[in-house]
Formats: C-alpha cells, structure tokens, sequence
C-alpha cells in the first residue's frame, strides 16, 4: 500500500503524455483528413469527452479524407457531426449519417454544376458552399432530380440563384408546402425573374407567418401574390394535410410528394412524416 | 382703579380713541431703511462663495447624471455591426434547465435560458442576418424542436431543426 503513491505516479508520469501524444495524433490524423486545424482540435476534444472511440473517429476522418479528395466542403461535413455530438447521437448513428451526408453532398455538387455557371461557382466559394448545404437540405425535402431541374430549369443561373431559389424552395417545403406546389411556383418566379433579394424577402415574411400558424395552403398563396404570379392554378397542387406543427413542436407529415403530369423522379418520400431521407444507421 | 378699568366706555369716546390710534407713528425715513436692508441681504446672497457652491452643486448633479447613463451603456452589451438581438422563447413549466444549441455557433457551446416564471424560458443572442438551424436542450438530454419556430429542417439524424430567419431589420424568435 505504500507504494501504491509512487505506482500512481509513475502511471501518469508514462500515460499522461501518451494520451496527450493520442489526442495530438488525433488531431493531426483530422488535420491530414481535410479539417481545418480549429475544427480537427474541437471534434478531436468533443469526441474525447463524449467518450467516442478513437476508430470511430478515424473512421469519420476517413470519411472526411474521401469528401476533401473530391474537392468538397468538409467543414459542412464536421459540422454535421458536431450537430451529433451536441444532440447527443450515437457515435454509430453520427457515422450513418456521416455517409448519407456525404452522398448527399455530391448529389448537391452535381446538381451545382448542372445549373451554375462555372464562373459564379469559382469565383464565390462562400456562395458556393452555401448553395452546396441549401441543395442538400432541399434534397432531403424530397426536392432532387427531376423536380430540382424543373425548378431551375436547363438554363445557367448564378450560385446565388441556386442558393436562393434551393433555399426558398426547402423553407416552404418545411412549412409543409407540396413539393409540386414549391417546384411550380419558383420555376414560375424563375422564369419571371423574381430577383434574389424579394425572394428573400418574401421567404422572411412568410416565415413570420408560419410562425403564428398560417396553413400551407394559405402560404403558397401567399407566394404566388407575393411575387406577383397570379392564380398558381392546378387542383390538388400537392399540399400535405397539416404538416405545420403541432403544440408539442412537433411535425405532421409534410405529405403532398409530387406525382403530377411531369412527374418527380429522382425524389424519394419522407419517411415516418419527418421528411428526411433513409439512414442507414441504427 | 379697577371702577375705572371696568367703566364701560360712552361711544363719543371711543370714536376719539380711534381717531387718535388711526395715525401711527411712523419715521420718515422707514421704507428707505426697509430698502436698504432688503438690498443688503440680496448683495449677501449673491456672495462668490455661494455662486462657487451652486456651480459644485450643478457639476455633481451632471457628474451622476452621466454616471447613471454610463453604468446603463455598459450594462447593456455593445452589438457587433450588422447584429440583432433575438429572443429565443420557450414555453417548458416542468424543466429544470433549458438550452439553446444551433448552427449560429457550428453547434458548440449551449447556451443556457432563464426561467421567468410561468414555465417561461428566454435567451437574446446577437445574430447576423441569415437563416439558422436550432433546438432546444431541456434537462440536459432532451433535445425538441421549437413549437414557434419560423420554419423546419430535416437533421439528417431522423429529427427536425428548427428554423430562424435572421432579416437585416431583426426579427424575434
């Protein structure tokens, strides 16, 4: 028992460093992964005290490393896992989506290269990188493919355009808008050439709105008026029943997936009512 | 002596004892020397030593005066250029602790609410204009999206964040 002091000491004389020298690796490890070097240190602390296995961990830079091979944002990728980690989601769950994510974000980034001009792109990467986040949230709202095409057309359109419209397009779908109501009244406000900045505008108001419990019927209305584009027109343009949320805070089914004349390929259904697509975790 | 002082007077004699008593005696002299004495005492007043006084008394008045506002200004944080300060509201009367967490900090520090009574949780936070994911973390693990929130998002984690629309007038959540 005397030496018991002495045991401890030697101990964390020899493992203290060695943990240090880890965490540093794994830093370092994320670093090497695409990761800029304030996020590599958080995601490398936040994993240690939420008791994260390192392979867990080298597996998410592994996914990182794939991502920045590419030339995609990792940073919304680490963002993500932060978003984990905070909500307190199973490090298995956090790599499911990890993955998701990352097929996500190439879908955007196709679809960006599609629809953007290669100038904007290049030469706004912030732009760029927003309007990569904006396609992937609006891919989960069942807006991809096809209904992403018949939204911003077969011409070019700035990244700000693409953001923008994306943007607009995924607020209303999360107010329970149809998603053939939301691709046919921005193709229309495209067409039209509805600027950016009474999109945004309209999109503010209209959120103030939801928030004081306006139906989605009434808020594509409200679009259609507010941008000037008269009578939408189209019976059953595809609204959900009652997707606003409910006093508890949460969310009905967004319902009303598009099945109209030119149909919506490409967009999977929001399963379980939350909109979000399948994950292949736990 | 007391006969006398007891006679009750005739009426010829009080109106003399009037008429002798309606003409007081006064100085000539009286209403200058009242004058003179008023003058002394306004000269008094307007003394430098109490002119000096009443100027300490107005500059300590001023002195806490600005003090006051200058406690008020740094009482109330100063807001980066292009910021507005929104208030985030729950309506939670059984939590013990309620906190923010959202894209406005990549989803780093919570940032805790204070009760208010009623089950009434709030926050202000600066945020720049733009749109922000968020939820609310009740007792430290229960993580609910906002009843009141301007909008949804799907997580990617099968849940839903909650949305906020930063304009560059400000809104409030």
């Amino acid at each position: 028992m005397k030496r018991a002091p002495i045991l401890l000491c030697a101990w964390l004389a020899v493992a203290a460093p060695g943990m240090a020298c880890a965490a540093g690796s794994l830093t370092a490890t994320l670093h090497h992964a695409g990761v800029a070097g304030v996020q590599a240190r958080r995601l490398a602390h936040m994993a240690r005290a939420d008791g994260v296995p390192t392979k867990t961990v080298l597996g998410w830079a592994h996914h990182f490393a794939g991502l920045h091979s590419e030339g995609l944002p990792v940073s919304l990728a680490v963002e993500q896992v932060f978003e984990g980690l905070m909500k307190g989601v199973a490090p298995g769950r956090i790599t499911a989506a990890l993955r998701v994510f990352g097929d996500d974000l190439r879908s955007a980034r196709q679809a960006l290269d599609r629809h953007a001009t290669p100038g904007s792109v290049l030469g706004h990467p912030r732009t760029s990188r927003r309007a990569l986040s904006d396609l992937v949230i609006a891919g989960r709202e069942g807006i991809r493919g096809r209904s992403l095409d018949r939204l911003l057309g077969t011409g070019r359109l700035s990244v700000l355009q693409v953001a923008t419209y994306t943007q607009v397009a995924a607020d209303l779908r999360g107010w329970g808008v149809g998603r053939a109501r939301v691709v046919r009244l921005l193709g229309r406000a495209r067409k039209a050439g509805v600027s950016d900045k009474r999109l945004f505008a309209l999109d503010a108001k209209l959120g103030r709105q939801a928030a004081q419990g306006r139906s989605p019927r009434a808020l594509g209305r409200d679009v259609s008026e507010g941008l000037g584009l008269g009578p939408s027109g189209g019976v059953g343009g595809g609204f959900g029943a009652g997707a606003m949320p409910g006093p508890s805070g949460t969310m009905g089914s967004p319902g009303g997936d598009f099945s109209g004349p030119a149909g919506a390929g490409g967009g999977s259904g929001a399963p379980g009512g939350m909109g979000a697509p399948p994950m292949g975790g736990p | 002596m007391a006969g006398e002082r007891d006679r009750s007077l005739s009426e010829s004699e009080v109106e003399a004892a009037l008429k002798a008593w309606s003409g007081p005696a006064v100085a000539d002299d009286f209403v200058d020397r009242v004058m003179a004495r008023v003058e002394a005492v306004a000269a008094e007043r307007a003394s430098p030593r109490r002119r000096k006084l009443a100027v300490w008394a107005m500059a300590a008045g001023v002195a806490i005066l600005a003090a006051g506002v200058l406690v008020r200004m740094a009482m109330t944080p100063a807001l980066p250029p292009g910021t507005r300060l929104v208030r985030f509201v729950l309506d939670m009367p059984h939590a013990e602790q309620v906190a923010l967490a959202g894209s406005f900090n990549d989803w780093g520090r919570r940032i805790a609410l204070h009760a208010h009574g009623h089950g009434l949780w709030t926050v202000r936070i600066p945020l720049r204009a733009g749109q922000y994911s968020y939820v609310f973390v009740v007792n430290g693990h229960r993580v609910i999206a906002d009843p009141h929130a301007e909008g949804y998002r799907p997580d990617g984690f099968g849940g839903r964040n909650s949305l906020i629309i930063v304009g560059s007038s400000g809104v409030a959540a």
